[in-house]
């Protein structure tokens, strides 16, 4: 074939630059250490990489979440533990009080023990996470959930909430228990109750928990309803703030206690059960009491110790006195197994954390092994592949050179 | 003798043209598109001298360039191939590293967002982790703005490229024509010899042409060369050249077009331009650069929608309901801009259409045409611009705005005059990826938690289980008010396996809902889904008691008995099914109440046709009771016949036991209350009281009427309302502090103050609030003598409440009073009903201006807007709270919802954002790759076609080496011819 010469030129000059590109590519690949530099290099390659990497992105929060709800879940173990712990103790003291040898002086002593571990279970119940929060408050994370009251007894002001977080895509984990199920649902022997103001009201009355003083006639009334309503204050006479105490269910009067006189902050003590309404009241507003067959710890051991202090050594307070201690026993039984099922809870979380967190583990390994497989280059075959181009764009070079020196005109 | 010196003349003269030519060869040897020349010689004419034949020497015959025609068309053809690839790889390859870069790439923008997601959701009551949320959401806005950015601006330079490109054709277009000039005026003066370095001129124009765009060439009249590009437009014909220019196009303003002008008339070519750069700047705009700013736009617009949607349905920091997100991807600038009339339609320019964006998981990348094809100026068509499908044909209902919707989006046709011949480009998702933007600024205004909050009694004896509540909507009217649930919900089991749903406003008397939800049935050891699901039923209610004028004289006995009436209108009511594929619609019979039927009565009727069930409930407010103070005759209220303020002896059995027995004077509200909750014959007819020792509101749960009677001096009254209050909404400047019946207000600082309220069945009304009020009683009453002089008619005055946080509402009340000593008043009213309707049905109603029901009234969904289940044994009594979620600041359950939106299936129903994002870099890359295969392949075509042409047309130095050395030697052995010639005739002179 007859070759110009122009054209035997540019054939030399393009093998050099078309050996120069892969040489720069094979160059470009080696120094990355990435086979696909731009998704062009290999579209399929490509996306699978991008998916492989967001799963990683994925795993890599998933695994954050997982110390996080670790470290949430192992303190609320400890914290739960001294709970037990606690009421272990309190298990003891109530025992050593039922000695018959005891006497009044030393039942106080007893109390004034008692009193020393309830505030420090309370101070348990109230203990907060490493950010601040609260951690058996439910969703009220900002508000102390054990808040003791001007009676001296402890309300529940948290909620219901229960936080999760996601471990896996599928696999969420609960990070917490609030403290309602916890310490205040509590199983009881005797029957409770629980009180309410109605959000409706239009005074500043506040009502107080509450405690059943006649074990008896709160049993005969069980499981009614109680609501206290204050009247018109022209309905008693001298006019003044004035209550009605009615069943829930069919709105009977309880104890004849109609249009009784209102003192603010006096005690109503009706159907077995005393209860104190403090603050302004207006006509109309109302008081709910619920009764409940459960009872709260601090509300155990608050009722322990209010015996403990009171009771004399006489037969009958002694006979209340073995009645409460048994009762107390029972009811710290509930409360221990309470906190109990919550802690097994709690460990079957963590062992739910740790096998994720294996298997996250396991499949991070495959999914690098085929990241690197996708994406990486090959070393070993990429740098003979380099030597062996580089070796070609120096021949090509050299022949170039060669072949140009090649003309008649050399000759003539 | 003297021919011999002629022939070596001939062969001198020729071999030296023959050097010439040779040296011409050698000399452009370097030249591009430069043909090498050869020399042919001929012999000269014989001469017949002598009897024979003698050679007469040499001539040249012509100087002929080597030349094949199909060689240098096909190397024309492969580099206008070439070319095309070339600038599609080249620019492809821009975005392809721009989309995949980990530094640019939007897919490390969203994962960095959704991280620092997670971390709100662990810690949700950290500010510092809230703030840190925001700003990874801006670094994703702004991952998208720089990518838009990068790709609007490789639009920009296409369109300068286009515009240079353009410039160029029609330049060579020029200087072909005027070569074909002179090449036709050459050939004529040469007689017919060719201008071999013209022509090679010529065809390196048209080569270079073929880089440009691609071409293709006729020869006319063996000279000229005629020129055609795209569809056989001529851009060179003879010596006449066209021109080409690049300017907005038609379709599309921001996309530069192609015209071909030819004369005085004007056409647009850009769809048929292959070929050359300009074919590859065309297909990487149409196959790259739009798909990709769509497919950008499409990933943004859907997290936009989808993130917004699931934080509405949160609530934030500090308790308010979640508001946007990003900005709205419906802001009106947004929705104009999402469709552009084409340039040609009919003048005056005055159409106006929007696309507003429905559903981000039906969009498609695609761009959308709608075309009016006439004949006539309704019909209308809507096409898929990308794949040319034809969608929908429709035609105008003559009354705009107009909407239609189509994958994903509502076009409305808003205003103009739409003719025949209007085009329209629809770009739904183009501007997607620029108009995503931050909407929340503070940390505090992240929804993270849930609105509801669920727990159960703690006096419940069984075990049941609430769950936590899921909210799927936050329109309902249980959850669209601020900071509370309206009403709270209280789920009471009357059995183990039954519970009723109840209005839990006022816990110490938890009542119906309205529609009551009673009853319902519980599954135990499953769990139980409690609240009705959304299955597309839409509820409306009545205008409520009509307050009558006055009330109704009775006079005394022996007197007929006159009965005050509800003062209903009597209505007909037509019920229609709407069939969902056909939209056409078909009416139950007619339907018709009587006037002054109960809402009862009313509810009865409906409830026995299909597809309607109808419930009713009778409220009355009775307040500002009076008393002159006489003891004459104190006041006497019967209610249905009951009489109220009896005074009984013991033993009696009308009420319970413990009803007040004694009647205070004046009566008060409590007093009413009691006694009605007391007798036993409304608690067996579900009429129940509440009173606030203010007001005393009275319920019928079954809608029957509620009639008073009502006994006394004429200074013992008490007014009497429908107990529905009216809203009054501020529509211009905001009170610069709330409104407070204990205080005065001026309105003259900073106002006017406008506000509207709509008054059932009579429309809107607007008032404005003026002048300074010292006192709070001002205030109302200034309020009060607006409302009254607003021109809406009611019956009685109007009594105007302002709540804590400065709201007015309003209800006309209706002084009531007695009679005196003969006689009473009487007073009736009626109730409102409750229409459910089931999917597609609907109600027209007549006669108009009735003062029952909107004559075409408007259903809201009934459903809750959450779910709750429990699960587990329960026992009679339980109890089970669904309330807002207040204070709820460790609440992180809608941050979960969002955390999961990163790998929900929001696009197309099977990819999640990431997913769409990768396929996105994928095609991408894939057109990339193609592309450069291609140019790779097409270049191997073009260096072999080069070489063929070279092959045959290309100088060769050696071979002209050679030949240099050939017509030298013939050049020497002439000049030795005429050296003989002279010899002889040297040798022939010298003999004389």
């Amino acid at each position: 074939m007859r070759i110009s010469t122009l054209q035997s030129f540019n054939k030399g000059l393009n093998s050099i630059l078309d050996n120069q590109s892969q040489v720069n590519k094979t160059q470009q690949q080696v120094s990355t250490g990435r086979r696909v530099l731009t998704p062009a290099d290999d579209p399929i390659a490509a996306t699978k990489i991008l998916q492989l990497q967001q799963d990683a992105a994925l795993r890599e929060q998933f695994g954050k979440n997982m110390t996080g709800a670790k470290g949430r879940l192992t303190l609320e173990e400890t914290q739960l533990a001294g709970i037990t712990d606690n009421l272990t103790r309190i298990k003891e003291l109530t025992i050593k009080a039922g000695d018959g040898s005891q006497t009044i002086g030393d039942r106080q002593s007893i109390a004034a023990e008692v009193r020393q571990i309830l505030a420090s279970t309370v101070d348990l119940m109230n203990s907060k996470d490493a950010g601040g929060e609260y951690l058996f408050g439910g969703f009220k994370g900002g508000t102390q959930p054990f808040q003791q009251n001007e009676n001296g007894r402890y309300d529940y002001a948290g909620d219901e909430g229960q936080r999760f977080l996601s471990i896996a895509t599928s696999t969420t984990v609960a990070t917490g228990d609030n403290g309602k199920n916890l310490f205040v649902d509590i199983e009881a022997v005797d029957n409770s109750f629980t009180t309410q103001t109605n959000p409706l009201n239009q005074g500043e009355g506040v009502v107080n928990p509450g405690f059943v003083v006649d074990e008896d006639a709160y049993a005969s009334f069980y499981p009614d309803d109680l609501i206290v309503t204050f009247n018109a204050e022209s309905a008693i006479s001298p006019a003044g703030p004035n209550f009605t105490v009615r069943q829930a269910s069919d709105g009977k009067i309880v104890d004849g206690l109609e249009a009784r006189g209102y003192a603010e902050g006096s005690e109503i003590i009706v159907a077995g059960i005393a209860l104190r309404i403090s603050g302004e009241v207006q006509p109309g507003d109302e008081f709910l009491v619920n009764s409940s067959e459960k009872q709260g710890i601090t509300d155990t051991i608050g009722r322990l110790m209010d015996g403990l202090n009171n009771l004399e050594d006489n037969p009958t307070d002694s006979a209340t006195l073995d009645n409460l201690l048994a009762d107390t026993l029972d009811n710290l039984a509930f409360a221990q197994s309470s906190v109990s099922q919550v802690r097994s809870e709690v460990g079957a979380r963590l062992n739910v954390i740790d096998n994720t967190s294996s298997l996250a583990a396991d499949i991070d390994i495959v999914s690098k092994t085929v990241l690197s497989e996708l994406s990486d280059v090959d070393f070993a075959e990429a740098v003979s592949r380099l030597s062996l181009q580089s070796f070609l764009l120096e021949t090509a070079q050299q022949s170039y050179a060669k072949i140009q020196n090649l003309s008649l005109f050399n000759k003539i | 003798m003297g021919d011999l010196l002629g022939i070596g003349i001939t062969g001198l003269k020729a071999q030296q043209t023959a050097l010439t030519v040779t040296g011409h060869n050698i000399a452009n040897a370097g030249t591009e598109g430069y043909s090498r020349q050869t020399v042919n010689f001929n012999e000269n004419t014989p001469q017949f001298t002598g009897g024979v034949w003698t050679g007469n020497g040499v001539s040249v015959d012509n100087i002929q360039r080597v030349y094949d025609e199909f060689l240098t068309k096909q190397m024309q053809r492969d580099t206008s191939t070439f070319n095309e690839f070339d600038t599609l790889a080249l620019n492809a390859s821009q975005i392809d590293s721009l989309l995949a870069d980990s530094g640019t790439g939007i897919q490390p923008g969203i994962e960095r967002m959704f991280g620092s997601l997670q971390s709100v959701v662990d810690d949700p009551s950290s500010l510092p982790a809230r703030q840190v949320l925001i700003s990874e959401a801006n670094g994703l806005v702004d991952r998208f703005a720089s990518i838009n950015d990068r790709l609007v601006d490789q639009n920009e330079i296409i369109n300068g490229q286009m515009e240079v490109v353009a410039g160029e054709i029609s330049t060579i277009g020029k200087a072909i024509a005027e070569l074909n000039e002179q090449i036709q005026l050459a050939l004529a003066a040469s007689n017919g010899s060719p201008p071999n370095d013209m022509l090679d001129q010529r065809d390196k124009l048209i080569t270079d042409l073929s880089v440009l765009v691609g071409v293709e060439t006729v020869e006319q009249d063996g000279s000229a060369v005629n020129v055609f590009i795209g569809n056989g437009q001529a851009l060179v014909i003879g010596n006449e050249a066209n021109e080409i220019f690049a300017d907005a196009g038609s379709t599309d303003p921001s996309r530069v077009g192609l015209y071909f002008r030819k004369g005085e008339s004007i056409q647009e070519v850009t769809p048929e331009i292959t070929g050359g750069q300009l074919g590859g700047m065309l297909e990487f705009r149409e196959t790259v650069l739009d798909p990709t700013i769509n497919g950008l736009g499409r990933v943004a617009m859907s997290i936009n929608e989808t993130f917004n949607e699931q934080h509405h349905l949160g609530i934030d920091f500090e308790g308010s309901k979640g508001g946007n997100f990003f900005e709205d991807l419906n802001a009106p600038s947004n929705t104009y801009s999402r469709a552009q009339g084409d340039a040609r339609n009919e003048k005056p320019n005055d159409r106006l259409l929007s696309v507003h964006i429905t559903d981000t998981s039906k969009l498609t990348t695609d761009n959308y045409r709608v075309e009016f094809p006439g004949p006539g100026d309704y019909i209308f068509k809507v096409y898929n611009d990308t794949t040319g499908e034809e969608l929908k044909t429709t035609a105008l209902t003559g009354q705009l705005p107009q909407s239609l919707e189509i994958d994903g989006f509502e076009l409305r046709l808003e205003a103009g005059s739409f003719q025949s011949g209007d085009k329209f480009l629809l770009t739904p998702t183009r501007s997607g990826a620029s108009n995503i933007d931050m909407k929340v600024t503070r940390p505090e205004e992240i929804a993270i938690a849930s609105p509801i909050s669920t727990n159960a009694a703690i006096g419940n004896i069984g075990n049941g289980a609430i769950s936590q509540g899921t909210v799927y909507d936050v329109n309902t009217p249980y959850l669209s008010s601020e900071g509370e649930m309206d009403p709270p919900i209280l789920i009471r089991f009357t059995s183990s396996t039954s519970y009723d749903v109840l209005d839990n406003s006022d816990p110490g008397n938890p009542i119906p809902l309205f529609p009551p939800l009673m009853n319902q049935r519980y599954v135990p050891g499953i769990s139980n889904s409690l609240l009705p699901l959304d299955e597309g039923k839409t509820a409306f209610t009545s205008f409520g008691g009509y307050l009558p004028v006055k009330s109704t004289y009775q006079a005394q006995a022996p007197a007929a008995t006159v009965t005050a009436q509800n003062g209903f209108f009597p209505e007909r009511i037509t019920i229609n099914i709407e069939d969902p594929l056909t939209g056409l619609k078909t009416a139950q019979p007619l339907l018709t109440t009587p006037a002054n039927s109960s809402a009862k009565e009313i509810a009865r009727l409906l409830s026995e046709r299909n597809g309607v069930d109808a419930s009713a409930r009778t409220t009355v407010e009775l307040s500002d009771f009076t008393s002159d103070g006489m003891p004459l005759i104190n006041m006497g209220l019967t209610l249905n016949g009951v009489e109220l303020t009896d005074t009984l002896a013991a033993g009696q059995t009308k009420y319970d036991s413990d009803y007040p027995a004694v009647v205070p004077d004046p009566v008060t509200p409590n007093f009413i209350a009691d006694r009605i909750n007391a007798n036993r014959d409304f608690q067996d007819l579900g009429i129940i009281a509440k009173s606030d020792g203010a007001t005393v509101t009275i319920t019928a749960l079954n809608g029957e009427d509620l009639s008073f009677d009502v006994k006394g001096d004429l200074g013992d009254s008490f007014t009497i309302g429908n107990g529905l209050d009216t809203q009054l909404t501020q529509t211009g400047e905001a009170p610069f502090k709330n409104l407070s019946e204990f205080e005065g207000f001026d309105f003259s600082e900073n106002g006017p103050y406008t506000y509207e309220f709509e008054s059932p069945g009579q429309g809107k009304f607007s008032i404005e609030l003026t002048g300074n009020h010292a006192t709070g009683a001002d205030v109302l009453n200034e309020i009060q003598n607006k409302i009254e002089t607003s021109g809406m008619s009611f019956a009685g005055s109007i009594n105007v409440e302002l709540d804590e946080k400065g709201n007015i509402s309003f209800q006309p009340r209706l002084q009531v009073s007695g009679t005196g000593p003969n006689g009473s008043n009487k007073i009736a009213m009626g109730g409102q009903v409750k229409v459910v309707l089931d999917e597609n049905y609907s109600l027209d109603i007549e006669p108009p201006g009735n003062n029952l029901f909107d004559t075409d009234p408007v259903g809201e969904s009934i459903h809750f807007g959450f779910e709750v289940e429990i699960e587990g044994i329960v026992e009679a009594g339980d109890k089970f709270n669904i309330k807002f979620n207040k204070d709820g600041t460790s609440d992180s359950r809608n941050g979960v919802s969002l955390g999961n939106l990163q790998t929900a299936d929001s696009i197309g129903g099977n990819s999640s954002y990431s997913d769409a994002y990768s396929t996105l870099v994928e095609e991408v890359g894939s057109i990339t790759s193609r592309a450069k295969i291609n140019k790779d392949s097409s270049q191997v075509l073009l260096r072999n076609s080069q070489d063929a042409v070279s092959s045959t047309s290309g100088v060769n130095l050696d071979e002209e080496a050679a030949d240099l050395i050939r017509y030298e030697l013939a050049y020497n052995a002439s000049a030795k011819v005429i050296q003989v010639a002279r010899d002889l005739f040297d040798t022939l002179i010298n003999t004389f």
